[in-house]
């Protein structure tokens, strides 16, 4: 018996389209996959170093398909118990002499011998995806069939086992493929939220995850590219365990099912009310009745239609509301979310307050994807509900137009995902409560879920109705609108770069995650607004699709719909449908016009590579012709918040420091402004290059030695269009760079030297075309607003409707400067004799005292070592969070960006990180070194930058905060290192040879390196040597200071029995080494404690 | 008010030709469309309740072109199918409601008022909270009669409506169904013969697609009178019988002899006695003479 019904259930899969149809989608997902990461479409296919064919990236790709294929299950497995109820078909089956045992083993193996075929295929793809004919050899490795056959017999197949044996106990109690596709959704949710809750660390978070992801992890995370490249997959015995564990419950799942199923039950259902039972008998022998109806009005007016759409939808809203498994999604979606949020915060990391836009940001994106899930499945349920009621009879002889019907499923929809919108406002709410955290700003929290959100899920829904209502497989509709999505992401890949052709998404991708409290939306909300605009007029026209094919009549054939949509296509609805696909298409051209016109454009993220080596090869001769110093600037900086836009007319002195007579002067105009210059001498344009902004001008009489010369010059910026904001002035919060100034020299050379070549001496390590420079501006911005820029405030004044500063910097600074606009409060205060501010968004109180704090910390640490602070002020001043996350010093003024004054740290008593303290004596830090002692142009530079300031801050906070504190930051910057190191794509540095963007290595391997020398020869020692190098280089013209230099200084100061420190954490790579010195050190402190 | 339908055509994908060239009239009354199963008459039932396409052909309702317009016929149709589901976990109330509503009664209260009514006639109203899923058989098939008469339909169309109900409700159901069709056009279809003969004032025998037979249902017996005849034979000669007669009908009696009833011009031997035709008779006739 059991062989028969097996036999029977292969027999009907393999003659099922359906099976087909998801054996070659997944197929060809696989292959296409592969081969994309193997260069087969071309270099930009292939994104990362990865080998393609790597254990670890097979293991990616079957993870990453092992996802889909459980969306698979419930159409095959689900559907395999469901058939016999669907067709009633188990009422005569269940009556047969075969025992459950067959039946149930039978039908299992059957379904899941298929969901592992079709996984098959998926191995099946990648395998063949590595060879096709234009892959790229270097990107493959030979095959070798283990990884494949591990992957999918240790993690795919036991995956499946579990889901399927779930699915399958599901749906045989609930007689339902619904109830079995959502089990899959909510456990993947308990899945997030029972790992975000455990942690990373421990025993229990590598078994509480079913996929078994977790376990390899932990075990690879922190791998560098090689590694990830030859190394197989690990298989350590807690991977087995947590595999075992999973396929054990799977089987206590089937079990438990076996026992309780029966062949002769009713469906298994949850009653909240028990009713009473009562007697019925029939009363209705009598014969012949009179038949006197009343004889209603009937209205079919436009308005009516309309009413009753809505009340049409209400019926089908309860409908999915009340639905036991629906309100499950929602519990499992509320606590996702909470998951999430409280995520955000990990103990290990710093904490950021639970501010409306930070809420609203990550859930939102999490939270996206369910909501488009259950609006394609639902879009299905309520198309298909009346045809698999067996009402549809009924409700399509009745008078009511199609487009009401349609409308009022519309309607039930956009309710719904109203309905999921707002559970993120009240998780939102509740977590900002539990945290102690009361400003709501409700009506951002409405504009962005209602407004911002609801138009792309409102478009969702429209094109989920037209699928849905072509197909009449709800499962079939929901797989290929998954399909979509993922077509749709990969259409910039393909080629089709241009927003005008992917579908409902908008041109600033990270759009959510901008919102600044200073500067709201910025510029970001009109394309947004404009390119929803558009696809919901698309929208509207699959709305109008929707009407011609959908299905009212009986139909029997393909060719019979096109009739019936030919038929329908008149009057009204063909003049509806056409003036919005028209519109669409005219919308379109303008929308693709304009984003073409985008000068910036051109800078494609392929092109831009090909055109600097073309720009190098052309000018590349320029290199080391001799420029003459910018030794001063004066800038009149008008700033335009209400118009985005700003003005600047400036001067700059020449001096040719050099014994030769420089005649041409190559000049590098801000990329995104329009420059004008005239020279202070007679000068002729001799070549230019329109992309790189970069002009060659020849001096009719050239600048002798010592001899100097002006150039005045204005800079406004590029026209903002509908689409394009061209400059970097927001309505409050403004930070305009140097960036927009004209430069001089040969920009195109990115390579840093070592730092014992004696050419890169010549200029230190933040321009080529100026040492120091006399800093000198007047800034006007609107009278609501205070303008700030590096210097002391001479004046200030109101003219003309326009509030204007005057500052000027009392010594010469680096050529490293910025202007700030914004509404501000001022925080002040004067410590030991220097003027302490922090320019503020009036409503980010949270952190000023603690960045004061942090500011006087490092007055006294750097003071009291390193001598005394070069100028009068320290201004701290927010910058809004569209322009950066970060903190930098420039001249006397220290820009932080808003997301620091947003920081939480209530919870510092409890062992936290506070963070804004540390930013704060960390930049100042900089104004010794950085701004004292300079670095040249070389590799290394930022070690005398950076990790001396690291160095510094992590002893401020120590002063502080004790040292186990500053160890436990000091533990975060050996992770940043190891990540950092992980992801290297090249050889990585030894510290004293560090490349500016090697952050890693500057901030994390730097701070431990220096912390630990410390330990070893004491802090005093180690300052002093530091305090005598500072002596020597400080404000050094050129040559400038390199980190040989300083390394120099540290030898001196280190007896030789420790000397291998030197080289272990200074001169080498080794990794392992400076790790174990640090690990060393925590262990003594905590053996101390 | 009359009900015209021309040369209606309907071929399905898989090569059953289930309404050929069929023509018909129907004038006001109350109006038996009977056949075996296969007949086609569900096909005309559907193509008629604008359910349906056919291939070719056209339908006249008064002056409402069927095919073309099929919403204005929706406005006055009612239509109860042979097999039909419900929403679970809706009331008979809730539904109607639900189904008013897509019929265009535009008034709360005269819904609830119309509602109450025919509750009340097809004598739903002391279960119209209950769900309508949790109804036996026949309860469902009143609930469809209730449906149907939301919208004063002046076109019904009621498909095997009997088929499965106790005699109790059948009567009652046909009772229903006579009362309303005073001053509208019902069309029901069937294959049990009893139903027609005292209820219709017309009708039709339908197979293969064709119109076999159109007429009232006295005269269609007159048109077969002194031409049935009945005799009373063993078991084992009825084979033989049926090569050398048209047999109509045969039964088991008590005592395992058959009972056969015949068409024939004469007396066909001794053993035959002529017998008043029945509309059964008309409706096996008209069948076999068309095979």
């Amino acid at each position: 018996m059991f062989f028969a019904i097996f036999k029977f259930e292969i027999k009907y899969w393999l003659r099922n389209w359906s099976f087909y149809t998801y054996l070659s989608i997944f197929f060809l997902m696989a292959l296409l996959s592969m081969a994309g990461a193997s260069g087969a479409f071309g270099e930009g296919s292939a994104t990362t170093e990865n080998m393609a064919n790597s254990p670890m990236s097979i293991y990616g790709f079957i993870n990453f398909f092992n996802k889909f294929l459980l969306f698979l299950i419930p159409a095959i497995v689900g559907n395999t118990i469901y058939k016999d109820y669907k067709s009633n078909f188990n009422g005569i089956l269940h009556t047969y002499p075969f025992t459950k045992t067959d039946y149930l083993f039978a039908k299992f193996t059957s379904a899941f011998l298929m969901v592992c075929l079709i996984a098959f295929s998926v191995v099946l793809g990648l395998i063949l995806g590595t060879k096709l004919p234009t892959v790229n050899p270097l990107q493959i490795l030979p095959f070798d069939a283990i990884p494949y056959l591990q992957t999918y017999f240790i993690y795919l197949i036991p995956n499946l086992f579990l889901f399927s044996i779930v699915v399958f106990s599901i749906v045989l109690l609930s007689r339902n493929t619904y109830t079995g596709f959502v089990s899959i959704v909510l456990i993947w949710l308990l899945k997030e939220i029972a790992t975000r809750l455990v942690g990373a660390e421990g025993l229990v978070s590598l078994l509480i995850d079913p996929f078994g992801e977790s376990a390899v992890h932990y075990f690879t995370q922190y791998w560098n590219l090689f590694e990830q490249n030859i190394n197989s997959l690990p298989l350590q015995p807690i991977i087995f365990i947590n595999r075992l564990v999973w396929v054990f419950i799977g089987i206590i799942i089937f079990i438990a099912t076996f026992r309780w199923f029966s062949f002769n039950q009713a469906p298994f259902s949850i009653r909240f009310k028990i009713n009473k039972s009562e007697r019925i008998t029939k009363n209705n022998f009598g014969s012949i009745n009179k038949i006197r109806l009343i004889k209603p009005k009937f209205v079919f007016s436009f308005f009516r239609q309309i009413k009753t759409s809505w009340k049409l939808s209400q019926v089908d809203f309860v409908f999915i509301i009340k639905n036991g498994t629906f309100i499950s999604i929602i519990i499992a979606g509320m606590l996702f979310v909470a998951a999430i949020l409280l995520q955000m915060n990990p103990q290990t990391d710093t904490k950021t307050l639970p501010v409306t836009w930070v809420i609203l940001s990550f859930p939102v994106f999490f939270f996206s994807f369910l909501i488009q899930i259950l609006t394609f499945l639902y879009a299905g349920i309520l198309v298909h509900r009346a045809k698999n009621a067996h009402i549809s009879d009924l409700i399509s002889t009745t008078a009511v137009p199609n487009w009401v019907l349609l409308f009022s499923k519309f309607l039930a929809l956009v309710k719904m995902q109203i309905v999921l919108l707002s559970l993120i406002m009240v998780v939102g709410i509740t977590i900002q409560i539990n945290n102690n955290y009361y400003e709501f700003e409700i009506q951002h929290y409405l504009f962005d879920l209602y407004i911002i959100h609801l138009i792309g899920f409102i478009i969702w829904a429209l094109i989920s109705l037209l699928v849905q209502s072509i197909f009449s497989n709800t499962y079939l509709s929901l797989f290929l609108l998954i399909l979509g999505i993922l077509g749709i992401s990969q259409l910039p890949s393909l080629g089709a770069e241009n927003f005008v052709f992917r579908f409902n998404e908008s041109p600033n991708a990270d759009f959510f995650l901008k919102y600044s409290d200073m500067s709201g939306y910025g510029h970001s909300l009109s394309p947004y607004l404009l390119y929803k605009l558009y696809w919901l007029v698309f929208g509207l026209f699959l709305f109008c699709v929707t009407l011609l094919f959908g299905q009212r009549e009986r139909t029997n054939s393909i060719l019979e719909r096109f009739k019936i949509a030919l038929k329908r296509f008149n009057g009204k609805l063909a003049l509806i449908s056409t003036t919005l696909i028209v519109s669409f298409v005219c919308f379109g051209f303008y929308l693709f016009e304009q984003e073409n016109k985008d000068e910036n454009k051109i800078m494609s993220s392929k092109n831009e590579a090909k055109l600097l080596s073309l720009f190098q090869n052309k000018y590349g001769k320029y290199e080391h012709t001799i420029q003459p110093r910018i030794t001063s600037l004066f800038v009149k900086l008008d700033i335009y918040p209400e118009t985005n836009s700003f003005i600047a007319k400036g001067k700059y002195t020449l001096i040719n420091k050099t014994e030769n007579t420089i005649d041409t002067l190559l000049i590098k105009q801000g990329y995104d402004e329009i420059t004008t210059l005239h020279f202070g001498t007679k000068a002729t344009l001799v070549d230019e290059d329109k992309i790189f902004k970069f002009y060659i001008y020849k001096l009719e009489k050239g600048i002798a030695p010592n001899d100097s010369i002006n150039i005045n010059f204005t800079i406004t910026n590029q026209k903002n269009t509908l689409l394009t904001q061209n400059s970097n002035i927001l309505k409050n919060g403004t930070y305009l760079k140097s960036d927009i100034f004209p430069r001089l020299g040969y920009f195109a050379n990115t390579e840093k030297r070592m730092p014992n070549d004696s050419i890169c001496l010549a200029n230190h390590y933040q321009s080529i075309d100026a040492d120091l420079i006399n800093f000198e501006a007047i800034v006007s911005t609107t009278p609501k607003q205070i303008a700030i820029t590096s210097g002391n405030l001479i004046k200030e004044w109101l003219e003309d409707g326009r509030r204007y500063f005057h500052y000027k910097m009392e010594k010469p600074i680096k050529f490293v400067f910025g202007f700030n606009s914004g509404e501000f409060a001022v925080f002040k205060e004067n410590y030991k004799g220097v003027d302490l501010r922090v320019y503020y968004h009036p409503k980010h109180i949270y952190n000023i005292h603690q960045m004061m704090a942090g500011l006087k910390s490092s007055l006294d640490y750097n003071m009291f070592y390193f001598g005394a602070y070069p100028y009068k002020q320290v201004h701290i001043i927010e910058f809004s969070r569209s322009e950066g996350s970060y903190a930098t010093t420039a001249g006397n003024c220290i820009q932080i960006s808003e997301i620091r004054f947003i920081s939480d740290a209530r919870n510092i008593k409890e062992g936290g990180i506070d963070l804004s303290f540390y930013v704060a004596a960390h930049e100042l830090s900089h104004q010794w070194w950085g701004n004292q002692v300079i670095p040249a142009d070389a590799l290394g530079a930022t070690m005398i930058t950076e990790s001396v300031a690291e160095y510094i801050t992590a002893k401020t906070y120590e002063k502080k905060y004790g040292k186990p504190s500053a160890l436990k930051f000091l533990k975060l910057q050996r992770n940043r290192y190891l990540s950092g190191s992980a992801n290297e794509t090249e050889q990585e540095p030894p510290l004293y040879l560090v490349n500016p963007e090697q952050s890693y290595i500057s901030y994390g391997k730097g701070a431990i390196a220096l912390y630990i020398l410390s330990e070893f020869i004491g802090e005093t020692e180690l300052n002093n040597t530091l305090k005598e190098y500072l002596d020597k280089v400080k404000f050094q013209p050129p040559p400038y200071t390199t980190s040989i230099e300083m390394l120099d200084y540290l030898k001196k100061a280190i007896p030789d029995s420790l000397q291998y420190l030197i080289q272990d954490m200074f001169e080498k790579n080794d990794r392992e080494k400076i790790l174990y010195h640090f690990d060393k050190i925590i262990e003594r402190n905590n053996a101390s404690q | 008010m009359t009900l015209r339908i021309n040369n209606l055509s309907k071929t399905y994908p898989n090569g059953v030709k289930a309404l050929d060239n069929l023509n018909l009239e129907i004038k006001q009354g109350m109006f038996g469309l009977l056949g075996p199963n296969g007949a086609g008459k569900s096909s005309l039932m559907r193509t008629l309740a604008t359910l349906q396409s056919p291939d070719e052909g056209n339908i006249f309702f008064e002056d409402i072109d069927i095919l073309k317009s099929p919403m204005e016929l929706r406005k006055v149709l009612g239509y109860l199918p042979q097999d039909f589901g419900v929403y679970p976990r809706m009331s008979a109330m809730d539904l109607l409601d639900y189904l008013a509503t897509l019929k265009g009664i535009a008034s709360k209260q005269e819904r609830n008022e119309l509602i109450k009514q025919v509750l009340d006639i097809t004598n739903l109203y002391e279960v119209r909270k209950k769900y309508v899923d949790g109804y036996s058989g026949g309860m469902k098939q009143r609930f469809g009669i209730a449906q149907l008469l939301l919208n004063n339909p002046k076109l019904i169309i009621v498909d095997e409506p009997t088929a499965g109900l106790d005699p109790a409700e059948r009567n009652r159901f046909l009772n229903v169904l006579r009362e309303i069709s005073s001053s509208n056009i019902i069309i029901f279809s069937t294959h049990i013969v009893d139903d027609i003969k005292d209820l219709c004032n017309d009708m039709a025998i339908m197979n293969g697609g064709r119109i076999l037979n159109k007429n009232k249902p006295s005269e269609a017996t007159k048109e077969i009178e002194s031409k049935i005849w009945t005799s009373n034979i063993n078991r084992e000669n009825l084979e033989e019988t049926e090569q050398n007669l048209l047999v109509l009908s045969s039964k088991y009696n008590q005592d395992n002899s058959i009972n056969i009833r015949v068409y024939a011009n004469e007396q066909p031997s001794s053993n035959f006695a002529s017998t008043t035709p029945n509309l059964e008779d008309v409706y096996f006739f008209a069948l076999k003479n068309n095979l």
